[in-house]
């Protein structure tokens, strides 16, 4: 359509130290990375709206307005979108637009209630949409923000540092303890542990730990759940003997985790879970999850 | 099988090893190092090493090659350090997704950073050791491990007390984690490659190795830390491995590289846990080259041995104080105190738990031990010869046991005698070595006594007591009794006739038994001949159960009599008692052997023994001459007439025997003058046995010889010569007269002509016709009146008549007329200074 029609004016976005601030890389849905600038909870939304014209020519509109919109959209049963935080600017009133306008916006202290984030089925996102009016259809031009919730503890973690010790096995083949130091980590952590081989009768070949995300939105009776391999680290290498003690230790920084979130909305949550994993010889995996809570520092 | 799939495998992964390595390189080497990406390829080249398809030695080939990669990155690190913090890049090598590639890395960089100042070197190096760790496969691991190892080596910190202590943990943890792989190895894979896999393993040995070299190299132990901490884990870890190889190689390890004090000081501890060690595992080794170790030691350092034992000692008393209820070892500790610092103690203790907790132990292992400590003591107690028996009564106990290869024993049974410079050791062992020697095949005992026997000749060890005396002939009493049974033995089972029981053909090693047993006959010395005497009776009764043997060893015995009787005279102490018990001795011990040439045992050889007797009883008679027992010596010399008509029956040896007698007699003095009708009666005798050769030229020869016998005429040797100077111008006063009997001289040349004459060959009576104008030139030189210049010109005409008869052409005789023509011209040399030789008349 806007081959034919083309839209006569652009409009420009700007944040206030938008090259000074820091930003996120994220991947878009079609794959692009993307950079988004990151606010805080709380934190003041400012910024200017440009529009330039095209062609030079007189441009009518019905009025221009800025909001920040803050909304879950689930992909299941097709999109749906759900605003939790909307704020609204009138920038300019309805009339006539016969030379580049630069208008500025400020939403103080906006609370923002969620961390952004990117699934596979849902998607919590802020942006800035600019919508400019006009009879025919509305020039609207939209700029994500990108939030991280700090401090956020999980809801689901009660106890703090309560370590997790594990004691499984299979009969007569195989029997572990495990043991990782915490339950509760930060985004910026390490995982340490250690395991303990109490009977090996498996070959062995050798044993990772892996991070895994489960996704999950709607509510139960049509919930769905994804899960995603974050992270897989290769802990040991060969077949212990019983009596093998063999240390764990996992730097969570350099990977892209998202922290732990419950029922968020009352649209979807994300739980994060430690698989460890033993493969043997015959490439068969025997694994056992436990949930680990991540928070941002 | 797959060896060339296996060199496939690694020349694929060298070459990518290769392009990485380069690429690492160029990233580093830009102007902008790209130092991630660097990782990168570091890392990628690493992942190589997760391979498990090739065996061992091909995985080293790969290590090398990845190990100068990763020298090449650390060297940059630490050209760089500031730009790069190692604390971040060590953290940042935490990523890597798989853990071989991760831990290289981790210790490439930690290895950097440890050589850093004040960097946390100790935790550092704990958690390396730590995280490897993660790394559960044998060969991987291993080399993980090594890397590690040799990665840190120089880099240890060792300066403080507790950092020493840390780096000399770190070491030995690396070491038991390692030697865990190595065991595991071999549990891995089909049953079928055991074998390959033993070799495997034997080729990854010295990774193991190279850390219990390493803490060896930690100059800063002191021997009290290493008998404290290091020794006591290190062997825990062996004993607990329960493997043989591992412990056979480390045990080994730990002896080469340690010093020696610090074994010294250890022993308890080192024998104790051997002692637990798993089966099949060869004792013997470790155990002998500790013990050559020590005895090197020893040999070395002297003083610094004997500072170390007193150490010791003051160190086990210390611990007996502390451990007054001590239950284990209890006998040995709480009766004597002082003997824990007694090396051989220990040792000897130690090989009865041997056998107590090793049943499996088989004896060859056990008859090395024994031997190696057997050298300890000799090396460190040459004194104590209680020792010595100990380990032999030990052995003893153990022979018992079994009958099957005892030649194993051999070694031990020599040892006494080849480690000992001093061969008389052997003489104060006691009965345990008899019975212990006894107890083995005859043929090694036999062995062994040649050899102690060479020994005592080598060094001419002399026998001055009669325990002496008789211990070495015990020791050599397998000699004196084997020939019986196992001759006998066999002998009738070949030939089954009796006859052949005593085939006089002995084996080259019987003779030189004998021949090294007569030697030692001479070994016997004592200052007093009588005690001496009696020593040789001795020496005597022993070799009496030799049988016919007896042949060989008795001459010697009857010498060395002669000999005593000798030195008796010149130093004029013969006691006539007591020579009356010599002769009696030596005519007993000469009838015997003539016994074995009456009997027929000897068949060909009887002859040559029996003229043998003969000499013997002519020497003595001599002898007796000498020291002017004449009587003594007449009987000896009738003995000798008697030996001659009753056992010399072959001719030619009648002739050689007569020969000895007309020698002997001719040098007797005493009795022509003593007593000259006994004399007389010799040498008509002897004539009369010259005339009844039987061969005529013989006869001949033995008559003319015999003439001599009447003619006795001592010339003055060179020194009375210058002594009576004066007198020289007379010829009579050079010679002494003792007797002189023209007539009977005459006739026998006259006799012995008539003999040659009767001979029917005419070039041997030619040739006895020189022979006997010789001997007439000497009796008329020598002033016997009834030789006359007729006679001899009467001789000569014969001789030339002869010759002319036969022709002087015939090459037959021309021996005879040379010496005809020597003679001749010695009658003329002769005249110029002789005025009678004018007269002979020659052409």
């Amino acid at each position: 359509m806007s081959l034919f029609f083309k839209v006569p004016l652009d409009i420009e976005v700007r944040l206030d130290g938008e090259d000074s601030r820091e930003t996120v890389e994220v991947k878009s849905a079609k794959g692009r990375k993307e950079k988004l600038p990151v606010y805080k909870d709380g934190e003041t939304v400012k910024g200017q709206v440009s529009v330039r014209l095209k062609d030079n020519k007189r441009v009518e509109h019905l009025g221009i307005k800025v909001q920040l919109l803050g909304s879950i959209e689930t992909k299941v049963d097709g999109i749906k979108n759900d605003e939790f935080l909307s704020m609204a600017h009138e920038l300019a009133s309805p009339g006539d637009l016969r030379h580049p306008e630069t208008y500025h916006f400020e939403f103080r202290n906006v609370e923002k209630q969620y961390e952004s984030y990117r699934g596979k089925n849902v998607r919590l996102r802020y942006y800035i949409k600019v919508t400019l009016g006009r009879k025919s259809a509305d020039v609207i031009r939209e700029r994500e923000l990108w939030v991280f919730q700090k401090n956020q503890l999980p809801l689901g973690a009660t106890k703090p540092d309560a370590s997790i010790k594990m004691d499984v096995g299979i009969e007569d083949c195989l029997h572990i303890e495990f043991e990782y130091s915490r339950n509760r980590f930060s985004l910026k952590d390490v995982i340490v542990g250690r395991i303990y081989f109490l009977l090996v009768r498996l070959k062995i070949k050798h044993m990772e730990l892996s991070l895994i995300r489960r996704e999950s939105c709607g509510a139960p009776p049509n919930q769905v759940n994804d899960s995603e391999t974050l992270v897989r680290f290769e802990i040991m290498d060969g077949a212990p003997v019983r009596g093998e003690t063999i240390p764990i230790r996992l730097f969570l920084g350099g990977f892209d985790l998202t922290p732990t979130y419950r029922d968020v909305n009352k649209k979807f949550s994300t739980r994060t879970f430690l698989s460890l994993v033993l493969i043997d010889e015959d490439a068969r995996r025997y694994f056992k999850q436990s949930e680990i809570f991540l928070y941002r520092e | 099988m797959n060896q060339a799939l296996d060199s496939k495998t690694l020349e694929d992964s060298l070459l990518i090893v290769k392009q990485q390595i380069t690429l690492m390189r160029k990233c580093l080497e830009s102007k902008n190092p790209q130092f991630m990406d660097a990782l990168k390829h570091a890392s990628t080249f690493l992942s190589e090493l997760r391979t498990n398809k090739l065996s061992p030695k091909l995985y080293y080939e790969l290590y090398v090659l990845v190990f100068d990669g990763l020298a090449y990155l650390s060297d940059f690190l630490k050209e760089s350090h500031q730009t790069n913090h190692l604390a971040d890049l060590y953290e940042l090598v935490q990523y890597a997704g798989n853990i071989v590639p991760r831990l290289y890395l981790m210790i490439t960089i930690g290895s950097v950073y440890m050589s850093i100042e004040n960097a946390p070197k100790l935790e550092i190096m704990k958690d390396m050791l730590e995280m490897s760790a993660g790394v559960q496969d044998p060969i991987r691991g291993l080399f993980l491990r090594y890397y590690l190892s040799q990665k840190t080596k120089e880099l240890l910190p060792t300066e403080t007390e507790s950092e020493l202590k840390e780096t000399i943990q770190f070491t030995i943890t690396n070491f038991i984690e390692m030697n865990k792989l190595w065991v595991r190895l071999k549990h891995q894979g089909h049953s079928s490659e055991r074998e390959r896999r033993l070799k495997e393993r034997k080729e990854l040995q010295i990774l193991v190795g190279s850390n219990l070299v390493r803490i060896s190299q930690l100059d800063q132990i002191d021997k009290f830390y290493y008998k404290e901490s290091i020794l006591p884990k290190v062997l825990e870890q062996i004993v607990q491995c329960k493997d043989s190889l591992a412990q056979e190689y480390l045990l080994d390890v730990i002896i080469q590289v340690f010093p020696d004090e610090f074994h010294l000081l250890t022993l308890d501890d080192f024998l104790q846990s051997t002692l637990h060690l798993s089966e099949g595992f060869s004792m013997n080794k470790i155990l002998v080259t500790l013990i050559n170790r020590l005895i090197d030691f020893q040999k070395r350092e002297p003083a610094n041995v004997k500072v170390i034992i007193s150490e010791l000692s003051t160190l086990t008393l210390q611990k007996d104080e502390h451990e007054e209820n001590h239950t284990e070892e209890s006998d040995s500790e709480t009766t004597k105190p002082q003997t824990s610092s007694n090396l051989f103690e220990k040792f000897y203790d130690y090989s009865h738990l041997l056998v107590e907790n090793k049943p499996e132990l088989n004896f060859k292992d056990l008859s090395l031990i024994l031997e190696a400590i057997c050298k300890l003591s000799l090396s460190y107690y040459p004194q104590d010869y209680e020792n010595i028996n100990k380990v032999f009564g030990f052995a003893l106990a153990l022979i018992h046991q079994t009958t099957q290869h005892l030649e194993i024993w051999e070694p031990l049974l020599k040892t006494p005698i080849c480690y000992n410079f001093d061969p008389k050791l052997v003489l104060s062992l006691d009965d345990n070595y008899k019975q212990f020697a006894s107890a083995l095949p005859t043929a090694i005992q036999s062995a062994n006594a040649l050899y102690i026997l060479e020994k005592f000749l080598e060094q001419d060890v002399r026998l001055s007591t009669v325990e002496e005396v008789k211990t070495l002939y015990e020791l050599l009493a397998v000699w004196f009794t084997s020939e019986d049974s196992s001759d006998s033995n066999t002998n009738s089972l070949l030939f089954g006739t009796d006859s052949s029981k005593n085939e006089p053909d002995e084996s080259p090693e019987v003779v030189s038994q004998y021949e090294a047993l007569a030697k030692s006959i001479h070994l016997i010395h004592h200052t007093n001949p009588y005690k001496h005497f009696e020593l040789l009776e001795i020496a005597k009764s022993f070799m009496s159960k030799s049988g016919s043997r007896v042949r060989y060893t008795y001459p010697t015995l009857l010498f060395a009599v002669i000999k005593l009787i000798r030195k008796l005279t010149i130093v004029q102490k013969l006691n006539a008692l007591k020579l009356k018990q010599f002769c009696q001795f030596f005519s007993a011990t000469n009838t015997e052997l003539l016994t074995l040439v009456s009997n027929g045992t000897l068949q060909s050889e009887g002859g040559v023994l029996a003229q043998t007797c003969m000499n013997l009883n002519l020497s003595m008679a001599l002898i007796l001459d000498q020291s002017s027992h004449i009587d003594l010596s007449y009987e000896f010399f009738i003995n000798s007439f008697v030996i001659y008509e009753e056992s010399i029956v072959d001719s030619r040896l009648q002739f050689q025997c007569l020969l000895s007698i007309i020698g002997t007699l001719h040098k007797c003095r005493n009795i022509v003058n003593g007593n000259e009708d006994n004399f007389d009666a010799l040498i008509s005798k002897t004539a009369l046995y010259g005339s009844k050769l039987l061969k005529k030229t013989d006869q001949c020869r033995a008559v003319y010889l015999a003439s001599h016998l009447w003619w006795i005429i001592e010339e003055l040797d060179e020194e009375d010569e210058i002594e009576s100077e004066t007198a020289k111008t007379s010829e009579d006063e050079l010679q002494v007269v003792i007797k002189t009997d023209n007539k009977k001289v005459l006739e026998c040349l006259q006799k012995s002509l008539r003999i040659a004459d009767s001979c029917l060959e005419t070039n041997v009576s030619l040739e006895l016709f020189v022979e006997i104008l010789s001997r007439s030139l000497y009796f008329f030189i020598h002033g016997n009146e009834l030789i006359t210049i007729k006679y001899l010109n009467g001789l000569i005409e014969l001789i030339q008549n002869s010759i002319l008869t036969i022709g002087e052409e015939n090459t037959s005789i021309d021996t005879p007329t040379k010496h005809f023509q020597r003679t001749l011209e010695y009658i003329r040399q002769q005249a110029q200074i002789d005025s009678r030789f004018e007269e002979i008349k020659d052409r």
